[in-house]
C-alpha cells in the first residue's frame, strides 16, 4: 500500500517535472546545439578533410553528455527551492505526503527528466550519425543505460546540495563537482598505489567522492571498444542506487526540520 | 524566440569580427616558432588573444590526435616516484617510433591502483590498456586532425612534423608525396624551423634519395640551430641531422666536405660510428680528438 502510494506520488511529480522541462524549452536549445556540434564537426569534409568518423562521433556524443549533465544539474537544483520560492510547497505538504515522500518524488522527477532528455539527445545524434554512415556499435545501448545510472548519483547529490545551499550555490557547486568529477578523483591517484594500507583507507573514501565519470562510456563507444562486462553494469547500478539513497538521507536530515 | 535570434546574431557578429580582426592583424603573420615569439605576444595583446585561441584549438586537436592513436587511452607524464618504483612506462610495439618519453597511463594498472573496486570499475568503463609495448590504432583516423590543427595554427611545427610522419608511416596510407607536400607547407609558414628542415632532409635522404636536396636542407637545419637556446634543440635530433648530412655528402661523393663535417661531428660525439666510417671510407686515418680540437682552435 505504501509502495503504491509512493509510486503514485512519484508519478505525479515526474509528469509535472517533464511538463515543466518542455515548457521551459531548454531541451530544444540543447537539441539544436547537439545537432550543430555534429554538423560543425562534419562540415570539415566540405573543405577536403576526410576520414572524420571518429571526430564527428566524439564531438556528437561528448556534447550530448555535457549538455545532459548541465541540464541534469539545473533540473535537480531547482526541484525543491522553486517549490519553496513559489510557495507551492504549502498545498503539497497539506496533502497526505511526508517530507521524505516529497524528497523522493522530487528525486524521481529529476532523474526521469534527465534520462528522458539524455535519451532524446542521444537518439537524435544517433540518427544523424546513421545518416552519415557512422554507426556507433552495440555498446551504444550500454552507454544509454550506464549514463542513466549516473544520473542517480547526480540527482541525489544535487538535491542534497539544494537543501544546504542557496539555489545559485547548489547550481554552481553541483556543476563544478559534476563536470570536474574526474579531476577530484584523479588527484588522489597520485598516492602510492602499491601500499595495501592506502588501499584500505582510500577505498571507502572514494565511494563518497564525485564518481560521475565512472558512468560515462562515451570514449569506449567512440573508439569502438567491445561492450563492457554485465557485472560492471550491475556494480554501477548498485553503487548508483546506494549513493543516491545516501545523499537523499543526508538531504532529508536537513529538510525534515527546515522551516518553510 | 526574439532573444534567441538576438543571441545568435550577436554570436555571428562576434565570429565575423574575430575573423576580420585576425585577417587584419599583421602581427599574426609573424613566426611564433622562433624563440622571439613571446615578444610578439607581449607587444600585441590582441594577437595574444586571437593567436591564443588558434593555438589552444590546435593544441586541443593535438591532444585529441594522441588519444585517437591510443584508442582513447590517455597517457600522462610519470612522476619521479613512479619511475623509481617501476611503474609501467609507455613504449611502442609497432613501427611508429616517435618517442613517448617517461609516460604512463592515466588509469593505473591493478597492482598500482589505490582504489580497489573503483579502479576495477574504471578500467572496465574507460579505455584502458597496458601501456608497455602498446600498438597504435589506424593512423588514418588521426590524420584529419593534423590537417585541421595546422589550419588552425600554421606555426605549430610539431603538428607538421608528426602529421607528415603519420601520412607516410601508416601502413594503409603511405604517401610520400603527400608527406613532403605537408612538410613543404610547414616550411612555408615556418621558414626558421630547424626541425622541419631536418625532417624534409631526412625524407630526401632515406626515401626520395635525392642527396642534393638532403644536403641543402640538412645544412639549413644545422645553421638554424646556431644561437638557439639549448632547450630549443634536441641533442639527439641534432645528432641525427649531423649524421644525415655526412651521409648525404658521402652519397654525393663530396669527399672534402664530408670529411670536414665528419671531423666536426666527431667533436660533438666522438663515439658516433658514422663519422669514423667516413674517414675509413675515404682511406683517411681517423683523427685523434686532441688533434681535432687543435685544428678547430686554429
Amino acid at each position: 500500500m505504501t509502495l503504491a502510494r509512493d509510486m503514485q506520488i512519484c508519478r505525479a511529480f515526474v509528469i509535472a517535472a517533464l511538463l515543466e522541462t518542455v515548457r521551459r524549452r531548454e531541451v530544444y536549445v540543447l537539441l539544436a546545439l547537439s545537432v550543430l556540434m555534429v554538423a560543425a564537426a562534419y562540415s570539415f569534409t566540405f573543405f577536403g578533410v576526410h576520414g572524420l568518423e571518429l571526430f564527428v562521433k566524439d564531438m556528437g556524443f561528448s556534447s550530448v553528455g555535457l549538455f545532459a549533465s548541465v541540464l541534469g544539474v539545473a533540473v535537480a537544483a531547482r526541484q525543491l527551492p522553486e517549490e519553496i520560492q513559489r510557495r507551492t510547497i504549502y498545498p503539497l505538504l497539506a496533502r497526505p505526503i511526508t517530507r521524505w515522500q516529497l524528497l523522493v518524488g522530487k528525486f524521481a522527477a529529476a532523474w526521469i527528466t534527465c534520462v528522458v532528455t539524455f535519451v532524446t539527445l542521444s537518439l537524435v545524434v544517433l540518427l544523424l550519425l546513421l545518416a552519415l554512415r557512422m554507426p556507433p556499435g552495440w555498446i551504444f545501448l550500454q552507454y544509454l543505460l550506464v549514463r542513466s545510472l549516473g544520473f542517480l548519483w547526480l540527482c541525489g547529490f544535487v538535491i542534497c546540495l539544494s537543501t544546504y545551499l542557496s539555489p545559485a550555490g547548489a547550481l554552481t557547486v553541483g556543476m563544478l563537482l559534476t563536470l570536474g568529477a574526474g579531476v577530484f578523483t584523479r588527484t588522489l591517484m597520485f598516492v602510492d598505489g602499491t601500499s595495501p594500507v592506502m588501499k584500505v583507507l582510500l577505498t571507502p573514501v572514494y565511494a563518497f567522492l564525485p564518481q560521475y565519470s565512472l558512468f560515462d562510456l562515451t570514449k569506449k563507444m567512440v573508439y569502438g571498444w567491445e561492450p563492457i562486462h554485465p557485472l560492471a553494469i550491475a556494480g554501477l547500478a548498485l553503487y548508483g542506487a546506494a549513493i543516491a539513497f545516501f545523499w537523499l538521507r543526508i538531504a532529508w536530515l536537513r529538510f525534515r526540520r527546515q522551516a518553510i | 524566440m526574439r532573444h534567441t535570434a538576438q543571441l545568435l546574431g550577436l554570436a555571428a557578429l562576434l565570429l565575423a569580427g574575430g575573423v576580420g580582426v585576425q585577417a587584419a592583424l599583421p602581427e599574426h603573420r609573424r613566426q611564433p616558432d622562433t624563440w622571439g615569439s613571446q615578444q610578439v605576444f607581449e607587444d600585441a595583446p590582441a594577437t595574444s588573444l586571437i593567436g591564443g585561441f588558434r593555438t589552444t584549438t590546435a593544441s586541443w586537436l593535438f591532444a585529441r590526435a594522441q588519444e585517437y592513436l591510443h584508442g582513447g587511452v590517455m597517457l600522462r607524464a610519470a612522476t619521479t616516484q613512479e619511475q623509481e618504483t617501476g611503474a609501467p612506462l609507455a613504449t611502442h610495439g609497432d613501427e611508429l617510433e616517435s618517442n613517448h618519453g617517461a609516460e604512463t597511463g592515466v588509469i593505473p594498472p591493478p597492482g598500482r591502483d589505490p582504489r580497489w573496486v573503483w579502479g576495477m570499475l574504471e578500467r572496465e568503463t574507460q579505455p584502458y590498456m597496458d601501456v608497455r609495448s602498446h600498438r597504435h590504432h589506424d593512423l588514418r583516423e588521426a590524420l584529419p586532425l593534423y590537417r585541421m590543427m595546422t589550419w588552425s595554427d600554421p606555426y605549430f611545427v610539431e603538428a607538421y612534423s608528426q602529421g607528415a610522419y603519420m601520412v607516410f608511416s601508416g601502413a594503409e596510407s603511405q604517401n610520400l608525396q603527400r608527406a613532403l607536400d605537408f612538410l613543404k607547407e610547414g616550411l612555408h609558414y615556418n621558414p626558421r624551423s630547424w626541425q622541419l628542415h631536418k625532417d624534409y632532409a631526412h625524407y630526401h635522404l632515406y626515401n626520395v634519395r635525392d642527396w642534393r636536396i638532403a644536403r641543402e636542407y640538412y645544412l639549413k637545419a644545422i645553421k638554424l640551430t646556431e644561437g638557439l637556446p639549448e632547450d630549443k634543440v634536441s641533442e639527439s635530433e641534432l645528432e641525427a641531422a649531423w649524421i644525415g648530412l655526412v651521409q648525404a655528402l658521402r652519397k654525393l661523393d663530396n669527399r672534402d666536405e664530408a670529411l670536414q663535417w665528419a671531423a666536426l661531428g666527431m667533436q660533438r660525439d666522438p663515439a658516433a660510428p658514422t663519422f669514423r666510417r667516413i674517414f675509413e671510407h675515404y682511406g683517411v686515418p681517423v683523427p685523434k680528438l686532441r688533434n681535432l680540437k687543435a685544428r678547430q682552435s686554429h
